[in-house]
């Protein structure tokens, strides 16, 4: 019995370990990041609340099969916390400024944020056409986004998204409570199953 | 099942019950038996075939489905969630109001409970498997069911109302199995040596060497009380975060706060009925009269309708506040004017008004007029469940026509065998398990006590002495406390 349990549970785990590699194999597989590459995030004037998301990717770097800045498009994100998970949500693309052979190329998308505090926004430089989906290139920044720019200088302020750190601490409180109900009503079954076989043998044995 | 039912004869003489000389306990197991020692007859052979065979079609149309696609169960773009996920919340439901009124009639020590109990139990566990299945269908593509496993998202309501629905059926498979250890262990004794391998297997082996003790007594009934106050709040929590899935949509009309009591309560309702059928047709089937009286059903009765009051002041209070607003509210006009009315005032009269009625009305106020009115709420909470999905799921957000939804055979026929499923599991699980749980009704004792009616006041009195430990002198009868006032003055 006690064999088998140990079977079990070391066939589950050997099993969950498989699942992660393959995610961790096709997670992987689908990005690649290789030369230099720069992302500012300014105010578009100094009253403005929008923001300019400006990226530089060294073209020296990119792919000898694209012919010209049109065969490649950034792609600009910023990252959101729903609950506990966290996430890249695109708000916008745009094509490159100058042409192969130019030492940089440059991309450019305004951006009104909706939250206050620390933002942390991304670009990523991919190929048009073939190997849609492999990312070149990227670059993250993170930007204290301040609701009224006129206002106190960022570094003073540090605003903070509503309930951002108690999904983190939910989630945890969550699966630990399932498991605490999982270990009562299973530790409730083997409670009586336990009392009834021992009496019972007891009693059977007087 | 002959060996069964000649096995049981030979050796009758060694139960306990039966050498007691408890007449009262005879009776009850002969009672409790009759679903197992007894040769099924034509009758139950017809219908669990009939059932069979609309479970069968119903698994023909869900390959039909899986083939052809959502679109010929009548789902489309512009009505994305229909009757399946209806299905899911009756289901489920039903099972939450079986298990908790189970719990609380264990809980508040209801002697009067002990006829109704396994039967409740039971019918918890059966429609919180269909329930579960129902999301087979609803997802579509059922392949994807173990992402939900191998890549969990934790900010999903789905996620969670998997994790609930999980952990309330383990809970429900746990409180139906602890009342069944006497049983197995008596079911043990009756066949003696000439058991078959499974019924060795099955009974003995489930029993573990019960005696009916002291000790082991002791140990069954604080196990019970542990799981009884553990499946009220997952019964609560499962309906709550079903509730979820709608209300942390930005959908208009699914978007409420007053949804997961509002589906909590209408869970109670729809399954306060579902106990009342499936405890009439057991006792028409299996002629339990005498153990199951009208008073039973009385007493069911008004706890439908104060639930059912409950539930249509819910209603009443999610469409006046959303409707006053006059913000997004297409789905109430399509509710109570629109395409959807029809649907709508059937679930107001059938299911609020007619109930109401029954019981109040003293003549209708007994088994038969209870288990039609139950008849109805059931038919009517799916019909309700259906109008809180489909209007606002069917609501164009931006612009545009409405969606609309229509019932294919092959949605109609998966609801059917769903439908169909309860009664068939149910009736082949009692050929296998007693009717009663026969530890309950001995406790219970005579007919008198399983009548027996008890005041607020006993009830309290009764669960101060369990939990808290303090004796507290109740009167034995409402009426005896009156009549000394009266004496008194």
């Amino acid at each position: 019995m006690k064999n088998f349990l140990i079977k079990s549970v070391l066939t589950v785990f050997i099993i969950s370990g498989l699942f992660s590699l393959m995610s961790y194999t096709s997670a992987k597989a689908a990005s690649v990041t290789s030369g230099d590459s720069t992302l500012n995030v300014a105010l578009k004037s100094p009253k403005s609340s929008t923001l300019l998301l400006t990226s530089t990717f060294s073209s020296t770097q990119l792919a000898s099969t694209a012919k010209s800045s049109s065969d490649y498009v950034a792609l600009y994100f910023v990252q959101t916390t729903e609950f506990s998970s966290r996430g890249w949500m695109q708000i916008g693309s745009a094509s490159l400024s100058a042409s192969t052979g130019e030492e940089n190329m440059t991309s450019t998308v305004s951006y009104d944020p909706t939250w206050t505090g620390r933002e942390t926004f991304k670009v990523e430089l991919l190929q048009n056409q073939n190997d849609a989906g492999v990312v070149l290139n990227s670059a993250t920044t993170v930007f204290n986004v301040l609701k009224d720019p006129s206002g106190f200088p960022s570094s003073e302020i540090n605003y903070q998204r509503p309930m951002n750190q108690v999904g983190k601490w939910l989630v945890r409180g969550l699966l630990t409570l399932v498991a605490l109900v999982w270990i009562l009503m299973f530790g409730v079954l083997g409670f009586v199953v336990n009392r009834v076989s021992k009496n019972g043998k007891v009693a059977l044995n007087d | 099942m002959t060996v069964i039912e000649k096995t049981y004869e030979a050796d009758a003489v060694e139960v306990n019950h039966s050498q007691s000389g408890n007449h009262w306990m005879d009776d009850v197991t002969d009672s409790a038996m009759s679903s197992m020692k007894n040769k099924p007859g034509k009758i139950w052979w017809l219908i669990v075939l009939l059932l069979g065979a609309v479970i069968v079609a119903g698994v023909v149309a869900w390959i039909y489905q899986l083939k052809h696609g959502m679109g010929s169960a009548g789902y489309n773009d512009r009505s994305f969630w229909a009757v399946y996920i209806a299905d899911v919340i009756t289901f489920i439901g039903v099972s939450y109001g079986g298990a908790v009124i189970s719990a609380i009639l264990r809980l508040t020590g209801q002697s009067w409970r002990a006829p109704l109990t396994r039967l409740a139990e039971a019918m918890a566990l059966v429609t919180v498997a269909i329930g579960g299945a129902f999301i087979f269908p609803h997802l579509g593509r059922p392949d994807r069911f173990l992402n939900i496993v191998v890549y969990p998202n934790f900010s999903s309501p789905l996620f969670w109302d998997f994790m609930a629905i999980l952990t309330y059926t383990v809970a429900t498979t746990i409180f139906f199995y602890l009342p069944l250890i006497p049983d197995m262990a008596f079911i043990s004794k009756m066949l003696g040596e000439k058991k078959k391998l499974w019924q060795r297997m099955f009974y003995s082996s489930l029993s573990f060497n019960w005696l009916g003790n002291e000790k082991q007594k002791k140990a069954l009934h604080r196990g019970l009380t542990i799981i009884s106050l553990l499946i009220i709040p997952l019964a609560v929590s499962v309906h709550s975060v079903l509730s979820w899935a709608f209300a942390l949509t930005s959908r208009p009309g699914w978007m409420e706060t007053v949804f997961p009591p509002y589906f909590v309560i209408a869970a109670l309702y729809s399954g306060t009925a579902m106990v009342v059928l499936v405890v009439a047709g057991f006792r028409k089937g299996y002629k339990l009269q005498r153990f199951i009286t009208d008073r039973h059903f009385t007493r069911l009765g008004y706890l439908m309708v104060a639930l059912g009051l409950v539930y249509i002041y819910l209603t009443l209070a999610d469409l006046i506040t959303e409707g006053y607003t006059g913000i997004t509210t297409g789905w109430i006009q399509q509710t109570v004017t629109g395409s959807y009315a029809p649907a709508f005032w059937f679930y107001v009269f059938a299911g609020e008004l007619l109930p109401i009625l029954v019981v109040a009305i003293k003549k209708t106020r007994n088994a038969t007029g209870i288990t039609i009115a139950s008849f109805f709420v059931v038919i009517s909470l799916w019909v309700k469940r259906l109008v809180i999905v489909l209007p606002p799921a069917t609501q164009p957000l931006i612009a545009g026509p409405w969606g609309s939804y229509h019932f294919t055979w092959v949605s109609i026929t998966i609801t059917l065998a769903g439908v169909a499923a309860i009664p068939f599991l149910l009736m082949i699980m009692f050929r296998f398990i007693p009717l009663f749980s026969l530890e309950d009704m001995e406790e219970a004792g005579e007919l008198g006590s399983i009548e027996q009616v008890s005041t607020h006041t006993q009830i309290l009195a009764r669960i101060l002495k369990k939990y808290v430990g303090v004796e507290v002198a109740a009167p034995a009868k409402a009426e005896m406390t009156v009549q000394a006032t009266v004496e008194g003055e």
